[in-house]
């Protein structure tokens, strides 16, 4: 893997250049699995910044048109630039740069930045912030004492940094690091005064000498989960939802594995041939019924939240009895959460899917049902 | 009056136009009515092709302009099945063009906001449904050569058009114009918003009623 972080450090770098060239850095050190399987051009490589160029962002839409391996990507309203970094961010895996304006413009992504931390994607948004020296002197664009626009949304944001001195740097780029390396993403509001954008910055740490480790399931829970799944006479189900899709290539063998038959949430729809159908909106093929009818024992959900939109507030959606296990990399996904799960026992494990698809296939005991031809297919 | 085609068969022809094509081609539904055709159509297929909804909050605006992140971080092509009044909203083809992205707008233009013009229908607001209408608009006059776009008032015409779309090196527009009596697939989106008013509708308006006698519906 190529890190970049110290490319240009033959020659002095403003703190502008410097957070530019960290964003490369996290992108090529924190990228996920992709979304996006299909042909990539040597663009899908890169990371993207998205901005309405403005006085206050001057520095570091500079910086990001000059670099190599920064798409420059100016667009017209401020939330078409973060909607743009959420798909983006979804599509590569990686994270994805949004260079935020001044005053009201701060405010023009909060639209987006609430469905960026939904979605699971992981964005950065530069925010620059009038310099301490100015702050009350009532100047157009400014975040005043009496309303500090840069701060209205925060609670929005996995995480609001304030950089007040360029000393601080370092130790931001270790938290930017460790934040991005979060399975679930992260959206992140790092904001600086305009002033020392321009200033000179020393080079940042290494990064890539920090190893995260993914949170990942214990042996005894995969075992149980293990033997939820061959459990005698009862076929499993999996239920995918959107966290799934970047594991799509591996799902088609894992159905067949535990001769199970599989469903999905409207944002996963028919990622995986021979689906019963789709829950929640737009419902099609009476799961209900169908895994009333297959007597299904056991429920992995994996990758959703099991919101009511997703089929979670169907209380009838699954048998009596069947217990369902919930794998989901955002440990803020309460397990239980859904109508649908209530009175059920359930499971839940905080995991990134394909660690768990790891750890369970390391298990594999031989299913004791044999895969099974598909279900005929779920019509609307 | 122009002559219009099933929102069906559109959105099926640009979702299995973009199947045959899935190592190069993005799929993304904006939150309305399109969302429930596309779902629906990816439900007939055996294997779906990369598709995106925003599928938590539902923001308007999303499937757009995320659709142009895309094509910025890939390199490749999206299509994006939006109604008329969310190509309103985020309208993204001068940045597209811009930027040389190979962005396709399927538009679902029936001149008015679908969703909300069914759902105050289910709660009887007549005067609230008034609001919901549009004026008819041609959006394949993007004011741009650069931007390529056909309308489309007959169903024969759709494999056309989408393949037009899909081989245009650029951005192109399909503008599709619907039969606005055909009642898109919302499946409970539209009961379910009665939990928001802590009573339920009654399952048929009078003026859904009335429609109906009508022959509208």
């Amino acid at each position: 893997m190529t890190v970049l972080a110290n490319t240009f450090d033959d020659r002095e770098q403003t703190l502008a250049e410097r957070q530019i060239e960290l964003v490369v850095t996290l992108a090529d050190l924190c990228a996920r699995p992709p979304r996006w399987r299909g042909e990539r051009d040597e663009l899908g490589h890169i990371s993207c910044a998205f901005f309405l160029i403005s006085a206050a962002n001057l520095a570091w839409v500079d910086a990001a048109a000059a670099h190599p391996r920064v798409r420059a990507v100016p667009v017209s309203i401020e939330a078409m630039g973060s909607f743009a970094a959420i798909e983006a961010s979804i599509a590569t895996g990686r994270p994805q740069l949004v260079i935020s304006g001044s005053g009201p413009g701060t405010l023009g992504h909060l639209w987006a930045i609430a469905a960026a931390r939904a979605q699971g994607a992981s964005v950065l948004v530069l925010v620059p912030r009038t310099p301490p020296e100015l702050a009350g002197s009532n100047d157009i664009q400014e975040a005043s004492y009496d309303q500090p626009l840069h701060v209205v949304g925060a609670h929005l944001y996995d995480k609001v940094i304030a950089l007040e001195a360029v000393a601080q740097m370092p130790r931001i780029a270790r938290t930017l690091r460790q934040l991005f390396a979060r399975p679930q993403g992260a959206v992140v509001q790092l904001s600086v005064p305009t002033n020392l954008l321009v200033a000179l910055c020393p080079a940042l740490p290494r990064l890539d000498a920090v190893r995260i480790e993914l949170p990942s399931p214990s042996a005894a829970t995969i075992a149980d989960v293990a033997e939820l799944l061959s459990g005698p006479g009862k076929r499993p189900a999996f239920l995918f939802g959107s966290g799934a899709v970047a594991f799509r290539h591996r799902l088609g063998a894992l159905v067949e594995r535990w001769g199970a038959v599989h469903f999905s949430t409207p944002a996963a729809a028919a990622i995986v041939p021979g689906s019963l159908g789709v829950i929640g909106n737009a419902a099609s093929g009476d799961i209900a019924k169908r895994l009333l009818e297959l007597d299904v024992s056991c429920l992995v959900v994996l990758g959703s939240r099991l919101a009511i939109a997703s089929g979670g507030g169907d209380g009838a959606l699954l048998p009596a009895g069947c217990h369902v296990v919930h794998v989901d990399a955002d440990h803020n996904v309460i397990a239980g959460n859904a109508v649908a799960t209530w009175g059920h026992d359930v499971t839940f494990i905080p995991s990134d899917i394909g660690t768990f698809l790891d750890a369970l296939e390391r298990v594999a005991p031989t299913p004791q049902i044999q895969a099974v031809t598909p279900p005929e297919k779920g019509t609307s | 009056m122009n002559a219009t085609v099933d929102p069906t068969a559109v959105v099926a022809a640009a979702v299995r136009a973009a199947s045959r094509a899935s190592q190069t081609v993005g799929v993304f539904a904006e939150s309305s009515s399109a969302m429930f055709y596309v779902i629906r159509e990816l439900c007939r297929l055996e294997r779906a092709p990369y598709c995106r909804l925003s599928s938590h909050y539902g923001s308007m605006g999303h499937a757009i302009a995320g659709a142009l992140g895309f094509c910025a971080a890939t390199g490749q092509r999206a299509i994006v099945v939006t109604g008329d009044g969310s190509f309103d909203l985020m309208n993204p083809m001068r940045v597209a063009v811009r930027h040389g992205l190979r962005l396709t707008m399927v538009v679902l233009n029936d001149s008015r906001l679908t969703l909300p013009f069914l759902g105050a229908e289910h709660r009887g607001a007549k005067n609230a449904q008034e609001t919901t209408h549009l004026v008819p608009w041609d959006f394949t006059r993007q004011g741009s050569l650069q931007v390529g776009g056909r309308r489309v008032f007959d169903e024969a015409e759709l494999d056309d058009a989408i393949a037009a779309a899909l081989s245009f090196d650029g951005c192109y527009v399909v503008d599709a114009e619907i039969d606005p009596h055909v009642e898109p697939p919302v499946g409970t989106r539209i009961t379910g918003a009665d939990a928001l008013f802590g009573a339920p509708s009654p399952k048929r308006s009078p003026m859904h009623e009335e429609r109906l006698r009508h022959g509208d519906i």
